[in-house]
């Protein structure tokens, strides 16, 4: 019956939306959902009220939406649902459902954090929520567009379900926060260039243009944890004939010239001035550190940047300077920081500040990359010329914990922390070819074996894994206890698309 | 062969109206119900001492690819054959699915795949097939057959040939006119890739009149929309079409049923005893320069033994 349930409550929804606004969101578990089977008196640590989304093994579309351990709504393959991050937010601030109505068309549906329906239209939209903003961009695009996108944009405030006025030429609509927009206005997106597209920094309020800027786009900027609250502005300069970027701060309506990179909570590096690059703390211009290149990683003592000639280096507090091994071998995890000098060292930084040095070994024949740093663990793979990984190293400070050559597995992962440190998906080929995953800690004992399709997504709590298991997929802790699961084989279309289930 | 052609609108709307029908109708809970439950696998007609002892090691046991429902078969073979612990042998195989899995090894001479368990290659793919000039061998290992599938809440119990070849041509259009309640038809089809479209096409449609398949409008990726052929939503005034392990076996939501067919009920027993008429063999695939001696071929063989027999069997399929 489910499927008809599924169909009966879209139906229901439609009929609530179109009288009262009020929310509705689909449900009723499939039998072949089984949320949490722990005992007795047992906390299901799945259940921290996070919404999840286990995407469809057999289509684009499709997928079973979860808060906690609980079934939300399991979408048919023409459906699509996509979890909405607000600005600045680490948990989902709602999600939106793609679906055909009863004519064939396409109809958007957005719903808030705690299930409630909050707007739905017709056609395809790309939502974004940042507070008690809704933006609605045409199309169904999973990635910012660019210069090129379709005019049309919409703003809604949905406390009071009030639409902002934006200019017809709309493209491009990024809710920021602190009452304000960034859009992107086009005049010409058919020509896919920077002829013709604005960027316009709106007080939603006034309807004041707080910034415009000629021949640029806007799109969302990532910070290290995810969407951030600025926007970031691609611009162009003819004259010199590069691309660059400025970097928008809501909260302190400050306009970054020249963004680089984030490089630490909160921290910034941009270009000021040619030649000098400035690491600041979001809101401030005044710098903590100027650099001769680009800064990727700063705090207090401790700093990578890059030279006038764009090697790496590492600069400590004590003012010496050290080159890195390659351009990327280093790792940041919360207070951790692991860096992998060009003389084959491997520094430790630890939350208090220590700093331990490990020989590694390894030399400028090696291609190593540092694949993070967990809970002082720093996890290493040392690839062949071919790019094949050969083995993974993991240290701590006390030295090498485990080599994984000799053991077959391919490479590791980090997966999650355990209670006795970080674990790892280590995945090997089985029998005809096939891939599996086992879980190990961090000197290669394997908790879980056999598994596949293992992850760490959706910030599952610690503890706590997404894998497949024979057939059946869904959420296990580590003792292989699953904590929702459901059957791989969900769909009659089973056949129906180009794809590896 | 006349396309009778049913628009996304039109289709659309009569699945609104089925699915008011099934409201106003009322319907059961979620939930299984005694019947929802996996019929059992008929007991095993051979001795005990078929049982086989694996032969392969896990590491010379060959690449498989075939159709999604013989994906238990494949982890079945890869327990009893290698000696792999079912439930990760569950875990590791994926297939490409029907068209794909003949295409890999015919067309494309994928060398990681040494194997084939699959259903009936569509008949695009055996010309490509023959075009690439790729000699197959292949035998038939196991039985299966075409199945109608309805709501539960549908009274209509069995069709005959000739009322589903109505139906799907477009010529009976409402259930009233096949015994069930007056709601429109929706007729749902497969994708032209899939195994049980192949079927359908050659047990019941052959050169016969085929409406054209209701479409949606289905995400594609990076999130673009494309119009493809529409799944079975088992809506009230729904009837689509699977292989019978599939249903029986592997699909785990409730509320659908199985459709009798010239009033035999699909069973491995009917199927078995060819009772029930939409009967189909699925395949092993070697190539036919396979070597004596090579894993695929003593895999192949080993079939046909009564232990790959017994491998069949255990994995809840009628063997050829």
């Amino acid at each position: 019956m489910q499927k008809n349930h599924k169909v009966l409550a879209v139906l229901a929804c439609l009929a609530l939306a179109a009288g009262t606004m009020a929310g509705c969101a689909p449900s009723a578990p499939p039998a072949d959902s089984a949320p949490a089977r722990t005992e007795e008196g047992t906390a299901n640590p799945l259940n921290d009220g996070r919404l999840r989304y286990l995407y469809d093994l057999n289509s684009s579309g499709g997928g079973t939406l979860l808060r906690g351990s609980e079934l939300l709504y399991r979408a048919s393959p023409s459906e699509s649902i996509t979890l909405l991050y607000a600005p600045g937010q680490a948990e989902p601030a709602g999600w939106q459902l793609g679906r055909n109505d009863a004519n064939g068309q396409r109809v958007t549906e957005v719903y808030d954090e705690a299930g409630q329906l909050i707007w739905s239209g017709s056609g395809a939209w790309r939502a974004a929520l940042a507070g008690e903003t809704l933006a609605l961009e045409p199309g169904s695009a999973a990635v910012d567009v660019g210069p090129s996108g379709v005019t049309g944009c919409r703003l809604i405030d949905t406390a009071s379900g009030t639409e902002y006025a934006l200019p017809a030429e709309t493209s491009g609509c990024i809710p920021t926060g602190a009452g304000q927009a960034v859009l992107t206005l086009n005049t010409d997106p058919a020509a896919g260039g920077l002829e013709g597209s604005s960027v316009v920094v709106l007080d939603l309020a006034s309807g004041a243009e707080l910034y415009r800027i000629d021949r640029a786009y806007a799109y969302r900027a990532y910070g290290l944890d995810g969407p951030s609250r600025c926007a970031g502005i691609q611009r162009y300069d003819p004259a010199t004939e590069t691309w660059y970027t400025d970097l928008y701060d809501p909260d302190t309506r400050t306009m970054y010239s020249r963004f680089e990179t984030f490089c630490g909570e909160n921290l910034i590096c941009y270009q000021p001035e040619p030649g000098r690059y400035d690491v600041c703390a979001l809101g401030e211009t005044e710098p903590l550190a100027s650099y001769d290149g680009p800064c990727s990683y700063w705090r207090e003592g401790l700093a990578l940047a890059r030279d006038a000639e764009g090697g790496a280096h590492l600069y400590r507090a004590d003012g010496t300077e050290q080159p890195l091994f390659d351009f990327l071998t280093y790792s940041v995890d919360g207070g951790y920081a692991a860096f992998l000098l060009q003389d084959g060292s491997l520094l430790l930084y630890g939350p208090d500040g220590s700093e331990t040095a490990i020989e590694t070994g390894l030399t400028s024949q090696d291609r190593v990359s540092v694949m993070g740093a967990q809970g002082g663990r720093v996890l290493l793979s040392v690839s062949d010329a071919d790019y094949t990984v050969t083995r993974s190293l993991i240290y701590d400070a006390s030295g090498l914990l485990y080599d994984s050559d000799g053991s077959g597995y391919d490479r590791l992962m980090y997966l999650t922390m355990g209670p006795e440190g970080p674990l790892y998906n280590a995945t090997r080929q089985g029998a005809g070819g096939g891939w599996l995953s086992d879980v190990v800690d961090s000197r290669g004992n394997a908790l879980l074996t056999g598994l596949a399709d293992v992850s760490w997504g959706d910030d599952l709590p610690d503890g706590v894994i997404a894998a497949r298991r024979g057939f059946e997929r869904g959420y296990m802790d580590l003792e292989g206890n699953w904590l929702y699961s459901e059957s791989v084989f969900t769909s009659l279309a089973d056949e129906d698309g180009s794809y590896d289930w | 062969m006349r396309n009778t052609k049913l628009s996304r609108r039109s289709f659309l709307a009569a699945l609104g109206l089925g699915t008011a029908a099934l409201w106003l109708g009322g319907c059961g809970p979620a939930g299984s119900t005694p019947d929802d439950a996996p019929s059992q696998a008929p007991a095993s007609s051979l001795p005990e001492e078929a049982e086989a002892e694996p032969f392969l090691t896990p590491e010379e046991f060959p690449g498989m690819d075939g159709s999604t429902a013989c994906i238990p078969l494949i982890a079945q073979m890869m327990a009893d054959a290698a000696g792999v612990p079912l439930e990760e042998a569950q875990s590791s195989v994926t297939v490409s699915t029907t068209a794909y899995a003949w295409e890999n090894m015919g067309v494309y001479g994928s060398s990681d795949i040494g194997l084939l368990v699959v259903y009936e290659a569509p008949d695009y793919v055996k010309e490509e097939i023959a075009a690439a000039g790729v000699e197959l061998e292949q035998k038939a290992v196991g039985r299966d057959a075409l199945v109608f599938i309805v709501n539960e809440e549908n009274p209509v119990q069995s069709l005959t040939l000739g009322q589903l070849r109505d139906i799907y041509a477009g010529r009976v259009t409402n259930w009233s006119e096949v015994g069930g309640a007056d709601v429109p038809i929706v007729a749902f089809q497969r994708g032209e890739d899939s195994g049980s479209q192949t079927l359908f096409q050659k047990l019941l449609i052959g050169d016969g009149e085929l409406m054209e398949a209701p479409t949606e409008l289905a995400p594609a990726s990076m999130g673009g929309l494309v119009d493809s052929v529409a799944a079975y939503n088992n809506s009230a005034n729904a009837i689509g079409f699977s292989v019978y392990y599939y249903i029986d076996q592997m699909y785990s939501q409730p509320g659908l049923r199985l459709l009798a067919v010239e009033g035999v009920e699909p069973s491995n027993d009917t199927i078995a005893a060819q009772e029930y008429p939409l009967c189909n063999d699925f395949y092993a695939v070697i190539r036919a320069n396979a070597a004596p001696d090579s894993p695929e071929r003593r895999l192949y063989d080993w079939l046909s033994t009564d232990a790959g027999r017994a491998c069949i069997e255990k994995a809840g399929y009628v063997p050829a």
